[in-house]
């Protein structure tokens, strides 16, 4: 491990091609903001139908976007068909 | 009016749940973001990891070659990443509210509660790596705060396993002083003062921030009998024979082989013959499956040192420390946390207890 380094280090690659870690960075960046939006959203439509909100989405909900989200990279078939 | 905001601008309002959850002062957005890299990780350690143990186990020379391995080896490193770094990590979060977190000063504290050494000087290893990929590390000012929030809503920072860890150590036996070693920010500490009602509990800790929180996080109630000093585990100064029980919790797999060994050598010192060392720590598991996944959680959470104790011979040394035997056990968490196949990625914890000639 080096000492303390005055520059950004390289980081860590785990792909063949390294621009897939990048772009999966982007990627990964991009979900995390629309969540951010997500939650305000939800906040906005439960204070204009009159309900209590404070801004909180539940961990339930976070936990069925990213299930949307990340199920593609278990790479199964949702219906059966040909390899 | 501007369209635009400083992304690390505070804004209203805050988020009370996540505050509570994670004892960092939050605003909503950055809840928001930590709970969609939460999840994230729940489904990463969760349904993606049993997806690569099958896929890995049925195709054993893949191994890491495998697209779900290189994916599930990405969300390991970055998500860890986003939780700590950017304008809604933990980090940024911990500034912007700075000067609340340091209001409430040490000397506030009562007496012996509290016991700081502004020349100490980390180890080398210490400060060269940012541990757990926490810029800054421990070290900083605020570095306890931003560890306490990012292990929260994981198994390391819940109080159940360090009471689990500290009602099996101390069970019947009859403890008075207790050392741990490594403490953090006190949660293991506590757990050993709570499960020996009779016991003084001494905790140490090479960061300051950490001693700090530790103390100012301690109930009323314990005062008069626990302490916490800010000092380097394998020199910590205290009296030889004092200790009846030295622990440690998640400390020995942040050492290098030499300093490890140099901790074992120090445990002996400080127990009174018959006094028991107890260790909760990682060894890299069997499976060869999780081993590939164990040995690559080194490099990629930034844990430089996670495998050197697993070099360690550990009857030989511990007899060589002076220790008459030792039992190495593994350590279920949480229930079910030693199901097989796995429910879920985990660490291979283990419970390491000698007893001093």
């Amino acid at each position: 491990m080096p000492a303390a380094a005055s520059s950004p280090l390289p980081e860590q690659t785990f792909f063949a091609d390294p621009a897939i870690d990048r772009l999966l960075g982007v990627t990964m960046a991009l979900a995390a903001e629309v969540y951010v939006l997500r939650s305000r959203v939800l906040a906005f439509e439960a204070r204009a139908a009159g309900e209590p909100a404070d801004g909180s989405t539940s961990d339930e909900d976070a936990a069925t976007f990213v299930a949307r989200l990340l199920a593609p990279l278990i790479g199964e078939q949702d219906a059966k068909g040909p390899l | 009016m501007s369209m635009h905001r400083d992304p690390a601008a505070p804004i209203a309002p805050r988020d009370k749940r996540e505050e509570a959850a994670t004892g960092l002062p939050m605003d909503v957005d950055t809840a928001a973001h930590q709970r969609f890299v939460a999840a994230a990780r729940r489904y990463w350690r969760g349904p993606l990891f049993r997806a690569l143990h099958a896929q890995a186990s049925a195709a054993p020379d893949a191994g890491r070659e495998l697209v779900t391995h290189r994916y599930f080896a990405w969300l390991e490193r970055h998500l860890q990443r986003m939780k700590y770094s950017g304008p809604h990590g933990l980090v940024a979060s911990a500034e912007r509210d700075r000067e609340t977190l340091t209001r409430s000063a040490p000397k506030a504290l009562p007496p012996g509660l509290l016991t700081l050494d502004p020349d100490l000087v980390p180890p080398a290893y210490y400060t060269a790596c940012d541990i757990h990929q926490q810029p800054g590390g421990l070290l900083a000012d605020l570095g306890a705060h931003v560890y306490r929030a990012g292990v929260s809503g994981g198994v390391v920072g819940a109080e159940a396993l360090h009471e689990r860890f500290a009602v099996r150590v101390v069970g019947a036996r009859s403890v008075e002083r207790i050392l741990d070693l490594g403490c953090g920010f006190g949660r293991s500490t506590l757990a050993f003062a709570r499960a020996a009602p009779q016991a003084h509990v001494d905790g140490i800790d090479v960061a300051a921030s950490c001693v700090t929180l530790a103390a100012r996080e301690t109930p009323p109630a314990l005062h008069d009998r626990v302490a916490f000093r800010q000092a380097e585990a394998t020199t910590s100064g205290l009296p030889s024979g004092a200790y009846d029980l030295v622990t440690s919790t998640m400390l020995l797999h942040e050492m290098p082989e030499a300093a490890v060994r140099a901790l074992i050598a120090e445990s002996a010192r400080l127990l009174r013959p018959g006094g028991i060392v107890a260790h909760l720590d990682f060894l890299a598991p069997a499976n060869p499956v999780l081993r590939m996944l164990f040995e690559g959680h080194a490099r990629r959470n930034n844990e430089p040192y996670l495998l050197d104790h697993g070099r360690i011979d550990i009857d030989r040394t511990y007899a060589d420390a002076g220790f008459t035997r030792v039992d190495v056990t593994p350590f279920d968490e949480e229930d079910g946390a030693l199901d097989v196949p796995p429910r879920a990625w985990r660490l291979p914890w283990h419970m390491i207890v000698a007893q001093k000639s």
